[in-house]
């Protein structure tokens, strides 16, 4: 029980179960305050069933007592054909390690067609963020009720069965729906004929994961790779047919907490809550041995030695995931120089110099130099994943910064990669061509920040960047970047108002709304878009519902620049006053005084709400270092 | 595994899935005297101990447990 499992079914990753947890559980009940922050830390640990349903009862009880500023909420809805009373306790503690605090809406037992296709069902009437279709090839009709013939399965029938609940959850709820993949029954009729035979079950739900993947790719909706799981566990430990039969469970017990973490992360990810940067350790991570000690010729990094293999293995997957937009950063103990050498001269190297962002090498303890690396690159820490060999050094981050994830990986180098990735830190419900170009982009700050060193004063160093500014309805093609920004910008969010990618779709078409999406480009590249906007419009009074900035562009006058567009855009409409409210959270303090600096003034509303009132005419436009900004503006 | 040591094992497991740190395993000990004891409170049971023992039992046994006692014997059966 104490020592790491190797098996991917028991999260391996995640630190087991060490403090007392009813204890702990109780002090949480006991203090005020936010309870985000104590109820993540226990959540990031391994739990079973048990230990989740404790969390999760804990976490009923203080949530009545007021919100968690440091979680973000999300309401999910359960649809399934099977036993979901396991699933809800487990899906709640899961969440948490995702920063998410779910609420869970249930619907009756095999019920999910009628929920979905009825506009006053619970469901549809509750309007969720999501509903999680949890059903697996028995609560769909592949087979027809006394159908004799061979072969007797159907993927189409059991497909546009799904396709009616999604589009009916779509419709009358104006939910996302997350899909699922069906993994392979275990049993085969023909043997290895069954797989090319149409109509076996194997063969069926192989075509209708295939139909389904892309048809979720082109309809919208979420996918979750259930199949993939399963096969990772194995089919074999993955389906236990006795509880099926005696209670309606779908898949074996102890699969769950590994499956609920996996709808978790994508639920996170559907919040932005993934993280973006791999901070990497040097010795024995990024090669074998020590380059202090063993020299630039001892370390084990070549093609043809088992060890140097395994860790070439671990660099090209660093290499792919910056790739595909995460940062990368360097944190090790250790000579500057000798280190440099390796990236520069040694021929196993797959990683670069210019692959890592920053380069935070020296003798401090690994916790100061994790939060250097998070400042140098505006990021929290909540972002931060560090993957280090060593374990004293991965207890003292996670107790020094229990905001950092640090995935155990035990001591072999070749089971890195996996455990890393199993985790799923780095989950993604949409790449987008931003995401393409990230890493990239923070190198480019670390440049302008250079620059900014050596420039006098502030309007001279944005004038000398050559920026640019583009505004922009939401469009369909961007929709995937807009909504992205909605759910993951924490900082500078006025609001902090989350939207799935339907509603911003529904945003696209609406006449009550006006948006903007913000792009920035400067000589140092296209940072793409940075900003987004949702004005609720009416005759005299603009709303601002939605004013968020990439922290790409924090001092830059962005904000300026796109006031002058709200209101100048206010004024040609015929409306008199901009409207502005601040809802604070635990991490958008950076902009508590936005509308008071853009010349809003407060008012208070009856109900003791604070407004911030902007008169149209009365506006004087900032100057912003925008060159073609005003042209632009005016030529609309 | 001697029958206390059994007996401790699952006095242990039972006061987890039943969240009560009261529960003194008994054989008489039985379905109808707990109230969390119920249909799915008896497939956390089960599967608690299946997993903790590194056992599986039948369908028929899972259906046929309503006492601790039961459940005792079955589990030294499986680990003799």
């Amino acid at each position: 029980m104490s020592s790491t499992p190797s098996s991917l079914i028991d999260l391996p990753w995640l630190p087991r179960l060490s403090a007392n947890l009813r204890v702990r559980l109780q002090t949480v009940e006991q203090e005020g305050g936010d309870f985000g922050p104590s109820l993540r830390l226990l959540a990031n640990q391994f739990l079973g069933l048990n230990e989740a349903t404790s969390i999760a009862r804990t976490l009923s009880r203080v949530r009545a007592r007021g919100p968690s500023l440091s979680l973000s909420p999300f309401r999910l809805a359960l649809v399934s054909n099977a036993t979901t009373d396991f699933l809800k306790p487990m899906l709640m503690a899961s969440a948490l390690r995702y920063g998410v605090l779910l609420e869970i809406l249930e619907a009756d037992f095999g019920q999910a067609m009628q929920e979905a296709i009825d506009p006053a069902s619970s469901i549809n009437t509750a309007k969720p963020d999501a509903v999680l279709l949890a059903i697996d090839y028995r609560g769909l009709p592949f087979r027809s009720p006394g159908d004799a013939q061979w072969p007797a399965w159907d993927a189409h029938a059991a497909l546009a069965e799904l396709s009616a609940i999604r589009d009916g959850f779509r419709t009358h709820g104006s939910a996302t729906c997350l899909v699922q993949t069906l993994p392979a029954p275990v049993e085969l009729l023909l043997g290895s004929l069954d797989v090319g035979s149409p109509g076996t079950l194997r063969a069926s739900v192989a075509q209708f994961n295939t139909l389904l993947v892309s048809d979720v790719a082109t309809r919208g909706d979420v996918l979750v790779d259930v199949e993939w799981l399963a096969q990772c566990v194995g089919l074999d430990a993955w389906y236990d047919d006795r509880y099926w039969h005696l209670a309606r469970l779908p898949f074996a017990q102890r699969a769950l907490p590994l499956y609920a973490d996996f709808i978790a992360r994508v639920i996170g990810a559907m919040r932005g809550k993934s993280r973006k940067c791999l901070v990497l350790d040097l010795d024995n991570t990024l090669w074998g041995g020590v380059i202090g000690d063993d020299g630039i010729d001892g370390i084990a990094l070549n093609q043809g030695d088992a060890r140097g293999e395994a860790f070439r293995s671990i660099q090209l997957m660093a290499a792919d995931l910056r790739r595909r937009g995460i940062v990368l950063a360097v944190c090790s103990k250790n000579d500057e120089a000798a280190a440099r050498q390796a990236f520069r001269t040694h021929p196993g190297m797959i990683l670069k110099e210019s692959d890592i962002a920053v380069f935070m090498v020296n003798w401090d303890d690994k916790a100061t130099n994790i939060e250097r690396i998070a400042k140098e690159l505006d990021l929290g820490l909540d972002s931060m994943v560090l993957l280090d060999d060593n374990p004293v050094e991965r207890a003292q981050v996670r107790e020094a910064l229990p905001e950092v994830a640090v995935p155990e990986v035990g001591d072999d180098p070749s089971l890195y990669p996996r455990l890393l990735l199993a985790a799923g830190y780095f989950e993604s419900v949409g790449i987008t061509a931003d995401d393409l170009v990230r890493a990239e982009q923070y190198r480019g700050n670390a440049d302008r920040s250079r620059l900014m060193r050596t420039t006098r004063n502030l309007d001279e160093f944005l004038r000398s960047l050559d920026m640019r500014i583009d505004f922009a309805p939401f469009t369909t093609t961007t929709r995937k970047r807009v909504a992205q920004l909605i759910n993951k910008t924490n900082q500078f969010n006025v609001t902090t108002r989350r939207y799935t990618e339907n509603q911003v779709a529904a945003l696209e078409e609406s006449q009550q709304h006006r948006t903007f999406q913000i792009s920035v480009s400067d000589r140092f590249g296209d940072n793409g878009i940075v900003g987004v906007v949702i004005c609720a419009i009416g005759t005299t009074d603009w709303e601002i519902d939605t004013m968020l900035l990439s922290c790409r562009v924090l001092n830059r006058k962005v904000e300026e620049a796109i006031c002058n567009r709200i209101v100048e855009d206010a004024r040609r409409a015929g409306a008199s006053r901009v409207i502005g409210r601040f809802v604070p959270t635990a991490r958008n303090g950076i902009v508590k005084d936005l509308f008071q600096r853009l010349g809003f003034k407060s008012h208070s509303d009856s109900d003791g709400n604070e407004r911030w009132v902007l008169d149209v005419d009365a506006f004087a436009p900032f100057d912003v270092p925008f060159p073609g900004f005003s042209a632009a503006a005016t030529e609309h | 595994m001697n029958s206390d040591e059994i007996r401790t094992s699952v006095e242990q497991i039972a006061r987890e899935v039943f969240d009560d740190e009261t529960i003194v395993v008994t054989d008489s000990l039985g379905k109808d005297d707990l109230k969390s004891w119920d249909s799915l409170g008896h497939i956390r049971l089960i599967t608690a101990t299946e997993e903790a023992f590194g056992i599986s039992f039948t369908i028929e046994e899972i259906e046929a447990v309503s006492s601790m006692g039961q459940l005792l014997r079955n589990i030294a059966e499986k680990t003799s």
